[in-house]
């Protein structure tokens, strides 16, 4: 061989000379990156629209909405002079003949662009649905204002949607008037897609339907999108009107009818029941050191909007009755691409998403095959007067709920909820460590000092019971707790004690989640989205990166054998989570299910579990509230957009008396004396979360988000609070909350029975109606 | 006339009234506030500060691309309001104090208020520094210092002024590197350039250095260090200066002779802005809309914030210009984009910890104890916290709970010293009971001697064991031992005496790789480089036996080609077994590092070359005598067989990244057509 016959000098010229090369790459490719991750936080798309190149050529030059920066204010001639009363039946108002009326309102419609005009009969109050005189805005938006339905469509899989309303795409309308109302069906030849709107006038107010069976759809290449119901009812430009609109942003928040001088450029937008995870696309988060620096908002739990006009006291809350698992609320504050305040619910029939079509790069565009299995029907129903503020809406709400049977008044006795985390896991050295937090016998051992302290009433939710702990057992298959829990009290024995003891025990169930690094993906179906790819939520762990969703048929076999399992081992009480509070389309083989397939599988397990157990859900959205014995993580304030002014505890003002709520952790708050208010406020249930141990040992776990939670910090809180908020609760009883005001930093909450509760926020002494609140305290007065 | 007034005051108070009658909102914040683990990993903790307040105008006036703000003792708000070339004065509530230096400034990008309240305003068109009295009248101003010192070439582009009791104007230059420009205000004389910032010599640069022309050179940017961003100071008169730029000292604490007392790493690479609290609290804003609180040695307390992106939540920034703190700990937050001002209020957590800090900073340590208990309760994951318990804990002489404290803190240091104390305490009490013990050592090492004299129980033990043919195999495994007296015998008997074998080798490398794994997770806490909780253990697997196999068949191939004499089977034992000096005295430092601190480092360190250089010179041996090489021979074996390694690793990465390559590309093809059949 030729090498044994080089030289030793030669060898090391030859080494230095590769060493100095090596060095010098890896210095070149060292100081091109950064060592550090600071990755800023790129932009996530935010509305739905994505910048992507278009494949197919366009259509012309109808221009997308949203995309339009340009701001149309000011210059404009903007006053409309529209009367706000009328006292007296009209022929015909700004070109709307007299339709219809009964006792209450009238109704006038402009076939032209099917707009209506309300009028209130005790008042006179008047309720636009369209805008007469546009202000000068590119012809889309014109359109746009003045229509009373707006549709979007698709052109192939091109992604920007096409708009077409009551003007553009010159649609032929036919209305044939009906005993209380009017059907009016639309027909856009071009387009080749028609449907029907139905409209009636009922005793609250009017609703409005588009049944799906009336909607064709004859092109291949024009599909329909979305539409807008009446986009504009009830709109103001600027600060023209006083009032506002409500959106069910967590606890419920309002945006004031007010100039925001070109504040805000974007909408609130957001899908009814929270984002569809199968198709829109999860923002592209770039982390922060490591960590992902924001809190999600909010999701809307409900499906309702209001619009309340306090100078001529009028105003509506839209209730989405049918449709809503596929509805937008979208609300814009004057000034986001128009000068008008409006809000309007937002109906998607179809979308386009991104197929991958490799690991790394190349996606193609693919339109949703099938269109979203929905009707329309929103039911706008109206307050007038005193009621004519965001108490009249959730009294309104309150009303169509029982009416409805969609909740039912249940056991409202307080209780504190005092949740323990079981185990948790962390990387060993081989194989994964289990955590014991809190196991049975500690547990029990708080419970029984948490009683010997006062607190009588407890309802308790067992977290990470089971095995391997609340991370790395998901899913949960079986009804035996983890090793590391049971030293001398099994979990047998410790339902019993707290069946003796009065204590309400869950045991917590995500029936959603799956763990992939502990669990075998052969065994069980995972939810793969439209793209066909498993859909994977990032939660950035220190031992586990995310967690897949299970199919809704796999959710439903593993809860049906569970159920028997649960029943085996004496488990009367049981908590869902996870399915609860999600919804999405997936794609089950080579078909595409939408949001209303797993909603309807989630609310059949969900009514089983309802008839076997005593069942909690977590944080459920509203077509689960009547199977829930409690609302849990009861969100208490808004997601505090830039765009809301105030926030209000819509929720609580519907539903307190009637159904017991738990607020979300008391732990986790920075400002504990202003939530302990907002639970009195609220008519809200402490909530605590505890372990036995040190909250550092979860440092290197999943639950590292958990820093304050060990129970000698909280065994002398939790009794304060339980004897605070039992003493108010034992006065206020189960009576409804009839007036709800805010006086600057001070809140009057009147009950029905009189009651009154005074919540002075403020850290100074106020006075109010000849009461004297100390500076963060409340006053409870009964008459 | 007086009716107008009447109408103008109610229509100012209505104003007012609109922005004081927002209640502050409590709800989840958009951004999730961090603090700094010991190792300076973010975790998370309560929220610290919450907007209480957003100012969009001051009465009618907005401002517009604004680029510095300061808040005044009295709470009044000072905002360059570059677009609009003035600077204006407002309120907390939103209405407007005054307007000064309308049509005298020209790009206003920089102000400060001095202790003898005026108004220093740099102005970049200008090219000046004005001085405002706070009424608004124009006082003085200072143009490019015409002093020799200052430069030919030195630009003067006054983008930020800071201004220190002495009058001494600090001005920051854009684009003039050479440091922070000195001005004395009652003289006007150029006092000369302030603390650079310095050129990284990354060994890059030094290459290029080497080999590049000077006109190459001089065309090259990151030969010039970086200026400083924005600058501060504080009521000692020490400077705050915070730099951009990847290489450069993002925060730096300067005293008068311009260094930096400052050791704190900077996460963030767009640091804008730079104030100091009334804790001597370093806050510093990131132009991505980031806040961070340090203490004033740096240490990192909150961090939070973020960029909007559209998600349109209160507490979010397009990008921050400027911080400033009030009297009442308030932050104040500037966006130039949205034009506005958000301000931050603490919340009870936040002040908690402001309270410990003051009581620790004041040197209370008793009365801090007991609110950085508090803190720790409330969050158990707040190490600064525990550093403060600890620090507090040491200066009473309690030693071992500091101990424990700074265990939690992982602050090494502090722990070194603490556990010092306390081996010192134990070391006192213990001492007579080490001597016992080594007394009846010997007197045992002695007895035995005599009675094994006597009985040749060892000689007897060791005949048999030798004899035996049972105990072949663990002979084997013992012979390791003669590898550190006699290694050139040792490797002469591997070789042709079938003294060891090759399961007996296997067996020392699965040992050295335990005593591996042993050493990097369970050393001593000071000397340990993994952090808690952290275990790679798949990795260490993978990486251990794979460098070994790469190293063992590199050189075997040389041997062999280099007329070896050895066989596969001696090359690998002998390998194994010149491990002999780390398989004995390695787990010795690894339990011995367990009872050192920082003050007997060198002692391990000094262990730990010795062992090492054994080992190498064992390899080294093992390599010429088994081989049978002379030592010029061996150089050029080592030599080669680095040289194959090397080699090796490259061919593997070329054909790694080929084969993805070629996977990715069929996977996309199938993938696409499978779409695009479906889709049709």
């Amino acid at each position: 061989m030729k090498i044994g016959k080089w030289r030793i000098s030669t060898i090391f010229k030859l080494l230095l000379f590769l060493l100095v090369v090596g060095s010098f790459i890896y210095v070149v490719s060292q100081t091109e990156e950064s060592d550090q991750v600071l990755d800023i936080p790129a932009a996530p798309e935010v509305p739905a629209e994505e910048e992507e190149p278009v494949e197919e050529e366009g259509e012309g030059d109808t221009i997308p909405e949203e995309v339009i920066p340009e701001q149309v204010v000011e210059d404009a001639p903007l006053e409309e002079t529209r009367p706000l009363f009328l006292h007296s039946k009209q022929e015909k108002i700004d070109n709307h003949p007299f339709l219809i009326e009964n006792d209450h309102y009238e109704l006038y419609l402009n076939e032209e662009n099917l707009s209506i005009i309300l009028r209130n009969k005790h008042s006179g109050a008047l309720m636009y649905s369209t805008v007469q005189d546009p202000i000068d805005s590119n012809e889309s938006w014109k359109n746009f204002t003045q229509s009373g339905i707006v549709m979007e469509y698709l052109v192939d899989t091109n992604i920007v949607v096409y708009q077409a309303d009551m003007y553009s795409e010159n649609p032929e309308k036919k209305i044939t008037n009906t005993e209380s109302g009017f059907i009016a069906s639309i027909h856009y030849p071009e387009l080749q897609i028609s449907f029907d709107v139905h409209v009636q006038l009922t005793d609250k107010g009017i609703t409005v339907e588009i049944p799906q069976e009336t909607i064709i759809e004859e092109s291949d290449k024009y599909k329909m999108a979305s539409l807008y119901i009446y986009p504009f009812l009830g709109y103001s430009i600027l600060g023209e009107r006083n009032g506002y609109m409500f959106i069910p942003d967590g606890s419920g928040a309002l945006i004031h009818l007010k100039d925001n001088n070109g504040k805000f450029k974007q909408p609130y937008s957001n899908m009814v029941y929270g984002e569809n995870v199968g198709i829109d696309e999860s923002y592209v988060l770039s982390l922060f050191n490591r960590m992902n620096p924001f809190n999600d908002p909010e999701n809307i739990l409900m499906p309702v909007f209001g619009m309340i006009h306090t100078d001529s006291e009028f105003g509506y809350l839209g209730i989405i009755e049918e449709g809503q698992f596929s509805a937008k609320i979208e609300a814009y504050p004057s000034g986001a691409i128009l000068p008008y305040n409006w809000i309007t619910s937002k109906f998607i029939y179809r979308q386009v998403y991104n197929q991958p079509t490799s690991q790394d790069t190349g996606t193609m565009v693919v339109r949703q095959k099938n269109r979203n299995n929905f009707d329309i029907k929103v039911h706008y129903q109206f307050v007038q007067e005193e009621y004519a503020n965001y108490m009249g809406l959730a009294s309104l709400y309150r009303e169509y709920l029982v009416d409805n049977n969609l909740v039912e008044k249940k056991d409202i006795r307080f209780q504190s909820r005092i949740d323990f985390l079981g185990a948790e896991v962390e990387q060993g050295l081989i194989r994964k460590k289990e955590v014991p937090m809190t196991t049975f016998d500690s547990g029990k051992r708080i419970l029984e000092d948490l009683q010997d302290r006062g607190v009588n009433d407890i309802l308790s939710i067992y977290k990470g019971w089971q095995n391997k702990g609340i991370h790395g057992g998901l899913p949960i298959l079986s009804s035996s707790a983890d090793k590391s829990l049971e030293n001398e009290v099994t979990l047998e024995d410790f339902i019993q004690f707290s069946q003796e003891n009065n204590i309400d025990m869950y045991l917590y169930h995500n029936a959603l989640r799956f763990n992939s690094d502990e669990f075998s993906s052969n065994r069980h179906k995972l939810m793969k989205k439209f793209n066909k790819r498993t859909h994977e939520e990032k939660v950035y762990g220190n031992v586990y990166e995310g967690f897949q969703f299970l199919h809704p048929e796999s959710t439903m076999k593993i809860l049906e054998r569970m159920n028997k399992e649960y029943e085996k081992a004496n488990i009367d009480n049981v908590m869902l989570g996870g399915i609860t509070n999600h919804l999405f389309s997936y794609s089950d083989g080579n078909k595409e299910q939408d949001r209303i397939k797993t909603k309807s599988i989630y609310e059949e397990v969900i009514t089983d579990y309802d008839e076997s157990f005593n069942l909690l859900l977590e944080q459920p959205f509203s077509y689960l509230w009547d199977k829930t014995e409690a609302l849990i993580d009861v969100p208490i304030s808004s997601s505090n957009y830039v765009f809301t002014d105030e926030d209000i505890p819509f929720i609580s003002l519907t539903l307190r008396g009637l159904v017991p709520m738990y607020a979300e952790y008391t732990n986790f708050q920075a400002n504990q004396e202003e939530f302990f208010l907002q639970l009195v406020e609220q008519g809200l249930y402490p909530s605590f979360y505890i372990t036995d141990e040190n909250p550092s040992a979860l440092k290197n776990t999943n639950s590292s988000d958990i820093y304050s939670s060990e129970y000698e910090r909280y065994e002398e809180m939790i009794p304060s609070y339980h004897e605070e908020l039992q003493a108010i609760h034992e006065t206020v009883g189960d009576a409804v909350i009839i007036n709800h005001e805010k006086k600057e930093t001070i809140t009057k909450v009147t009950f029905s029975n009189d009651t009154i509760i005074y919540v002075n926020y403020a850290d100074e002494v106020q006075e109010i109606d000849g009461y004297t609140l100390d500076g963060l305290s409340y006053k409870v007065v009964t008459n | 006339m007086k009716k107008m007034n009447r109408i103008l005051v109610i229509l100012l108070v209505m104003s007012a009234m609109w922005l004081i009658n927002t209640i502050p909102v409590q709800a989840e914040t958009a951004y999730k506030t961090f603090t700094e683990d010991g190792y300076g990993q973010y975790v998370e903790t309560q929220t610290a500060y919450t907007v209480n307040e957003t100012i969009i105008q001051f009465d009618d006036e907005v401002f517009l691309q604004a680029q510095d703000m300061k808040v005044d003792e009295s709470g009044l708000i000072y905002v360059a309001d570059t677009g609009n070339k003035r600077i204006l004065v407002g309120n907390k509530n939103g209405s407007l104090e005054r307007i000064i230096g309308d049509g005298i400034l020209q790009k206003p990008t920089g102000i400060f208020i001095s202790h003898d309240e005026k108004l220093y305003v740099a102005d970049e068109v200008a090219a000046k520094i004005f001085i405002f009295s706070k009424n608004g009248e124009l006082l003085q101003e200072f143009e490019r210092p015409e002093s020799i010192l200052f430069g030919e070439k030195a630009t003067f582009v006054p983008e930020k002024v800071a201004v220190d009791k002495r009058d001494n104007i600090y001005i920051i230059s854009r684009g003039n590197s050479n440091g922070i420009i000195q001005i004395n205000a009652n003289s006007g004389e150029f006092i000369g350039y302030f603390a650079p910032n310095q050129t990284v010599v990354s060994p890059l640069t030094a290459f290029r250095r080497a080999i590049f022309t000077e006109e190459q050179l001089s065309r090259m940017i990151d030969m010039v260090p970086a200026t400083a961003k924005n600058i501060n100071i504080d009521e000692k008169g020490l400077v705050y200066a915070v730099s951009q730029g990847e290489n450069a000292e993002g925060i730096r604490k300067l005293n008068v002779a311009g260094r930096n007392i400052l050791d704190t790493k900077v996460f963030d690479e767009f640091p804008i802005s730079v104030e100091i609290g009334s804790l001597e609290n370093i806050f510093v804003a990131s132009e991505n809309g980031f806040i961070y609180e340090y203490t004033s040695e740096g240490n990192l307390l909150f961090v939070f914030g973020g960029r909007d992106d559209g998600r349109q939540r209160v507490g979010l920034f397009s990008k921050i210009s400027a911080i400033s703190v009030d009297e009442s700990g308030n932050i104040y937050a500037l966006d130039p984009e949205k034009n506005q001002i958000q301000i931050f209020e603490p919340t009870e957590f936040a002040s908690l910890v402001h309270e410990s800090l003051n009581l620790y900073q004041n040197g209370d340590y008793e009365a801090s104890k007991e609110p950085w208990k508090e803190v720790i309760r409330l969050n158990g994951l707040f190490d600064f916290a525990q550093l403060g318990l600890g620090e507090a804990y040491f200066k009473e002489e309690n030693y071992q709970e500091a101990m424990d404290a700074f265990r939690q803190a992982k602050y090494k240091d502090g722990y070194s010293d603490a556990f010092w104390e306390v081996r010192n305490v134990w070391m006192r009490e213990n001492v007579i009971y080490l001597f016992y013990i080594v007394i009846i050592w010997l007197i045992a090492a002695q007895v035995w001697k005599r009675l094994n004299k006597k009985f040749q129980w060892k000689e007897r033990f060791r005949q048999r064991f030798n004899e035996s043919e049972r105990w072949n195999w663990l002979r084997k495994i013992v012979f390791i031992k003669n590898l550190i007296r006699h290694p050139i015998d040792s490797y002469y008997s591997i070789q042709h005496e079938k003294k060891a074998s090759v399961p007996a080798a296997l067996f020392w490398l699965i040992i050295i790789f335990a005593i591996y794994v042993a050493d990097k997770y369970y050393s001593g806490f000071i000397f340990r480089i993994v952090q808690d909780g952290e275990y790679n253990f798949a990795n260490d697997v993978i990486s251990f036996f794979a460098i070994f196999l790469l190293v063992i068949t590199c050189h075997y191939l040389i041997c062999t080609i280099n007329d070896g004499e050895g066989k596969f089977k001696h090359v690998l034992t002998g390998f194994i077994y010149a491990f002999a000096p780390y398989v004995f005295f390695k787990p010795l430092l690894i339990i011995l590092s367990n009872f050192l601190t920082y003050n007997e480092a060198y002692l391990l360190s000094l262990a730990n070359f010795i062992i090492y250089c054994w080992v190498g010179i064992l390899l080294f041996l093992m390599i010429k005598e088994i081989n049978g090489y002379s030592i010029r021979g061996t150089f050029k074996i080592i030599f080669l067989t680095l040289f194959m390694i090397l080699i090796t690793v490259l061919l593997l990465f070329i054909v790694y990244v080929l084969i993805v390559q070629m996977i990715q590309f069929v996977v996309s093809v199938f993938n696409e057509g499978v779409y695009r059949i479906e889709n049709r």
